[in-house]
């Protein structure tokens, strides 16, 4: 186990932040120690000094302010300065103001800079203000600051400057329009993208603004433009649809956005003339784009992507698989055609097609292992189990992974055939073909196999015997109990492990029981281990005891399976052992516990799954919560919803997987405050996107009150259920009081161009007293 | 087609082993990839689990042997001679040469050199300014198979791609398919096995007062960064340099020690106070 170290630092500089952190106590007194302290660069230091200021009080915010106007001395000062401002909570936002109208327009900058990322309200007639300031520096920090507060009148500042016809001006507030997701900035930025001077910039920001109704504006203005802006384009569409996928589930509104357009086989043409120069993220979108509007004429193109960067040539792939029905037998000839590095992205491509099966064989004499194992995994999606006999020539494949492929696509086909010819592999001189001719006897439990296999449970060979072993619990019958018993006696350990683990899946019996229970004091652990564990696995209540004891075996792999074992138990002492072993502080025996107890299914377990919950190791509350969702009581669903925002990403993950599997009122009731709460995370939209009684009609209910933030996450979770009741609940939304609710619905049904709601956002359009929903609606209308 | 699956839970498990006992990260997004290359490993030893294959790796008194193995197939041995040779070329002909001026013998390490080419190439440089016979040149990594590879002073293509022209033939001669390292060069590199993450062996080598990490923090997290970085700093003399890869930064880090910009190359020093 490594010892983890502090981190080191001088024996000065340790000084120092002690006389840092000992100024903390000074008050004001001590801004000017404070800030000495910074000319000196060390970055422990100044993080310290920061800290330090940003944590003290009022007095020493404004004594920063004053400090920001008068001691301009030293660079490092002034950042120091401008952080601790940054960070402090105390509210000086007057003051901040007051330095707006400072003659020097150093401090103004700074003091602009301060006030964005406080997001102050009140600074905002200032720094609209300051947005038309002669000096370029002072207005550009007005804009960002302006951008990043966001909310009406900031935007309406920078809708302004957008159309101000100054360059300097309007570029960066293109950019913050952009990066605002306000709504309202489309009409603006749409306009501007027909500008030829402000085309690329303003096409870049609605890309980012996401608004589907963009969509038919940038085709349009795709029509004629020079390949460099059809790139940008591109970009932009990918980026919305990528936006509406997140948000509603489908990207349909971007994707249709074309086929309206007259002139589609020309955009066609210049999409694809535009890849040539294209850059990799470039090629990524319009590798894509060319998905959506592709026939024939763009398989070449794609194709020619294939050879790109990893993700593109993945992009390329996925995009050709969407085309696979209507250029069919131009992907087959590229495959036959290909090297293996397009052979491996074109295979999962058309793999699974009938036509492409004499190609697909041929592939299995490929040079390369990956392509011939990925043609095994196609002609298992074949159906056709007459390509198994050519399956059979690679189960002594020189590589692993191909000769794996080949036997799970013979497993998985089956045939008249795949009998005899296994039969005959039973007997090959290749170790590896015999190997998996047993697994397969194994899998298909043929009769005829059965006497090979067992005599093959005592080759010399201990992988034919590995294998022997493994197909043995198939057949149901005495006769297998014994080959395993025996092999059980091998001298070889791994042979005897595996007869015992092999034991575990037989049906039982008592012999089998008498052996395992034997086992369970064998002189290897793995042994013992195994044993625990088949005799968990076969549930005999009988072996409570015997196991119980081997939670103090010297090995701890043994106590683990023990453990593992008891959890099948169901009697009153193998859960008082379990519960017992909990408070382990090994954390594998910990863990293996708490595993133990989401078995149990016991409503007792639950104070202490919940308070593992609150450990310190990712792995053990990933654990402690998967029990959890295993008891499956309503009692865990507040936990689960807790750890939806856990600092581990795969516990928030698994949570929010565990809460969007169940359909209970009190997970949709959990979902949906949770969306309340944080309406930004797209993983909880979708979870409550999944079908559950009562679910619609809670999610209605929220609507009633929700914001637009809030409104436009719960539309999207009825979008992305997609049934029709969650449809109708969406077209409901366009006439009930809430404006937040009517806008998220009309956005819904323009991003799901819903036709029924045709009528409905017609009147909309016209009748609306909101004008976004007007706006929204007309867009809907005409997209 | 996989024939072992790997669990969420016991992905979190396995990773977080694997990060205790070499750092290196593996996010939940990775989890394909690590299964990838766990898979062999397991069934080599006879597990069909993976569960069952992290008991062997936790309990089993062959973990330590099985460890190094999975080790070897879980490292990017990605390298090739005179990669990123600006920094090599300052520390040369600034710092080393300025000790060897001040009549001491310059103690240089490079930690994780993969299969060799960095330590050869840093040999190489100094033999070109003449300081080959002044300098003690250590090289280490985790992965006993690149350290063999190393040893064995073979190299090929992919290894070569990046080859100033007057090395082939000075330091470097045709061999089979390949080239090999002339002896004096590969002779003057020491090359030992050491895991960065062990403290205890990364303070056995000593100080020196050049140390290159380059292109392995970036698969460790913060966490594991800020520690190793600690004991590289400790390893350093006063006023020796810490030498990372040209994308890693340790700005974000406490480490103590300053960060220095040469004609585009970053040094981290080690205060002499
Ligand atoms: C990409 S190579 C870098 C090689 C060389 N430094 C360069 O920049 O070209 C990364 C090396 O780090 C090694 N490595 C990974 N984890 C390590 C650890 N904990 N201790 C030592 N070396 C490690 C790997 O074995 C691999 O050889």
């Amino acid at each position: 186990m490594n010892t983890k170290g502090a981190p080191l630092r001088s024996e000065r500089e340790r000084e120092r932040i002690k006389r840092v952190e000992a100024l903390r106590f000074d008050g004001v007194a001590a801004v000017p120690a404070l800030l000495a302290e910074l000319v000196e660069p060390s970055w422990a230091v100044r993080r310290a000094v920061v800290a330090v200021l940003a944590g003290a009080g009022r007095e020493t915010a404004l004594a920063l302010c004053a400090a920001l106007q008068n001691a301009r001395d030293d660079e490092a000062k002034i950042a120091g300065i401008v952080d601790a401002l940054t960070a402090s909570r105390v509210d000086v936002e007057d003051a901040l103001i007051e330095l707006t109208r400072s003659p020097n327009l150093a401090v103004v900058c700074d003091a602009v800079q301060i006030l964005g990322r406080h997001e102050s309200q009140r600074a905002l007639p200032a720094l609209e203000a300051l947005s038309e300031h002669p000096d370029d520096n002072v207005a550009l920090a007005a804009v960002e600051a302006l951008g990043r507060i966001g909310g009406k009148t900031a935007v309406d500042a920078l809708l302004k400057l957008a159309r101000s016809g100054n360059f300097f001006r309007s570029f960066p507030a293109i950019d913050a329009l952009g990066r605002s997701r306000d709504p309202r900035a489309l009409e603006t930025l749409v306009k501007l993208a027909g500008e030829a001077l402000y085309a690329p910039e303003a096409v870049r920001a609605l890309g980012r603004l996401g608004d589907p109704a963009a969509a038919p504006d940038l085709v349009r203005l795709a029509a004629g433009a020079s390949e460099s802006l059809v790139r940008n384009i591109a970009l932009a569409l990918v980026a919305i649809r990528d936006q509406c996928r997140r948000q509603f589930g489908t990207g349909a509104a971007v994707e249709r956005a074309f086929f309206s357009s007259p002139r589609l086989p020309a955009l066609r043409q210049q999409l694809m003339q535009s890849v040539k120069l294209a850059d990799a993220p470039e090629q990524l979108a319009l590798g894509q784009v060319l998905a959506w509007i592709g026939d024939e004429s763009t398989v070449p193109t794609l194709l020619s992507l294939l050879d790109g960067p990893g993700a593109v040539a993945q992009v390329a792939a996925a995009s050709l698989k969407q085309l696979a029905a209507v250029a069919e037998p131009q992907l087959v000839e590229a495959l036959r055609e290909s090297t293996a590095g397009r052979r491996r992205l074109l295979i999962p491509v058309i793999g699974g097609r009938a036509a492409a099966r004499e190609v697909l064989i041929e592939c299995l004499e490929e040079a390369d292992a990956g392509v011939r194992a990925l043609a095994c995994d196609a002609l298992a999606r074949l159906s056709d189990p007459s390509v198994v006999p050519a399956l059979f020539t690679l189960l002594g494949d020189a590589d692993g992974r191909v000769a794996q492929a080949a036997l799970g696509a013979i497993q998985s086909l089956g045939s008249n055939e795949t009998r005899e010819l296994t039969l005959r592999a039973a007997a090959s001189n290749d170790e590896r073909i015999r190997c998996a001719a047993l697994r397969i006897i194994g899998y298909f439990a043929y009769p005829e196999g059965f006497a090979l296999t067992s005599a093959a449970a005592s080759d010399a060979s201990e992988r034919v015997r590995d294998a022997a072993i493994g197909a043995l619990p198939f057949f149901d019958k005495p006769e297998a109990v014994a080959s395993l018993i025996t092999a059980a006696h091998h001298e070889s350990l791994r042979t005897r492990t595996a007869a015992i683990r092999a034991l575990g899946q037989t049906s039982g019996g008592e012999l089998v029981l008498a052996e395992l229970r034997a086992a369970v004091a064998d002189e290897s652990p793995w042994v013992r281990y195994y044993a625990c564990q088949s005799l968990g696995k076969l549930r005999d209540e009988a072996s409570t005891a015997l196991l119980a004891e081997r939670l103090s075996d010297g090995s701890g792999q043994v106590q683990v399976a023990a453990v593992d074992a008891l959890a099948h138990l169901r009697g009153p002492r193998a859960f008082e052992v379990l519960s017992a072993t909990v408070g382990s502080a090994d954390p594998d025996l910990h863990r293996a516990a708490l595993v133990a107890l989401g078995i149990s299914r016991r409503a007792e377990a639950l104070p202490q799954l919940l308070s593992a919950m609150r450990g310190d190791d990712a792995a053990t509350r990933l654990v402690a919560l998967s029990a959890l969702a295993e008891l499956g009581l309503p009692e865990v669903v507040p936990a689960l919803a807790r750890a939806t925002e856990d600092r581990d990403a795969g516990v928030r993950t698994a949570a929010t997987g565990f809460l969007a599997a169940r359909s209970d009122a009190a997970a949709t009731n959990e979902l949906i405050a949770l969306i309340v709460k944080t309406p930004e995370r797209d993983s909880l939209v979708q979870a409550l996107g999944h079908a559950a009684p009562g679910r619609v009609e809670a999610i209605t209910d929220a609507l009633a009150t929700a914001d637009d933030a809030t409104a436009a996450a719960l539309v999207g979770s009825l979008a992305h259920a997609g049934s029709p009741e969650a449809l109708d609940a969406i077209r409901k939304g366009l006439t009930v009081r809430n404006d937040a609710t009517r806008r998220a619905a009309a956005a819904a049904l323009l991003a799901l161009q819903d036709a029924e709601s045709a009528t409905a956002l017609a009147h909309a359009a016209l009748k609306d007293p909101d004008a976004e929903v007007r706006r929204i609606s007309a867009a809907a209308l005409h997209s | 087609m996989s024939a072992v699956a790997l669990s969420p839970q016991v992905f979190s498990i396995l990773s977080g082993l694997i990060e205790e006992r070499t750092g290196i990260h593996y996010g939940p997004d990775d989890r394909a990839l690590l299964a990838e290359k766990l898979e062999p490993r397991a069934l080599e030893r006879g597990f069909e689990s993976l569960l069952d294959y992290y008991y062997y790796l936790r309990y089993d008194p062959g973990a330590a042997a099985e460890l190094a193995q999975l080790v070897d197939a879980l490292v990017v041995n990605e390298t090739y001679f005179f990669r990123e040779r600006a920094a090599l070329d300052i520390a040369i002909d600034v710092f080393v040469t300025e000790l060897v001026r001040a009549g001491m013998r310059p103690r240089i390490w490079c930690a994780a050199c993969a299969t060799g080419e960095e330590p050869l190439t840093l040999a190489m440089l100094l033999d070109a300014a003449g300081l080959l016979d002044a300098v003690t040149l250590v090289a280490s990594d985790i992965s006993g198979k690149a350290l063999a590879h190393a040893r064995e002073g073979m190299y090929f293509r992919r290894s070569l791609r990046a080859l100033p022209p007057d090395v082939a033939g000075r330091w470097l001669v045709p061999a089979g398919n390949g080239m090999r390292v002339e002896r004096r060069i590969a002779q003057a590199v020491d090359f030992r096995r050491v895991n960065l993450v062990e403290q205890a062996e990364v303070a056995a080598l000593g100080q020196f007062d050049v140390v290159l990490c380059r292109n392995v923090l970036i698969y460790f997290s913060d966490t594991t960064v800020e520690s190793v970085v600690a004991a590289l700093a400790r390893a350093l003399r006063p006023k020796g340099r810490l030498i990372v890869g040209a994308s890693e930064s340790l700005l974000r880090f406490e480490s103590g020690l300053i960060c220095e910009e040469r004609a585009g190359a970053f040094f981290y020093r080690k205060d002499d106070k």
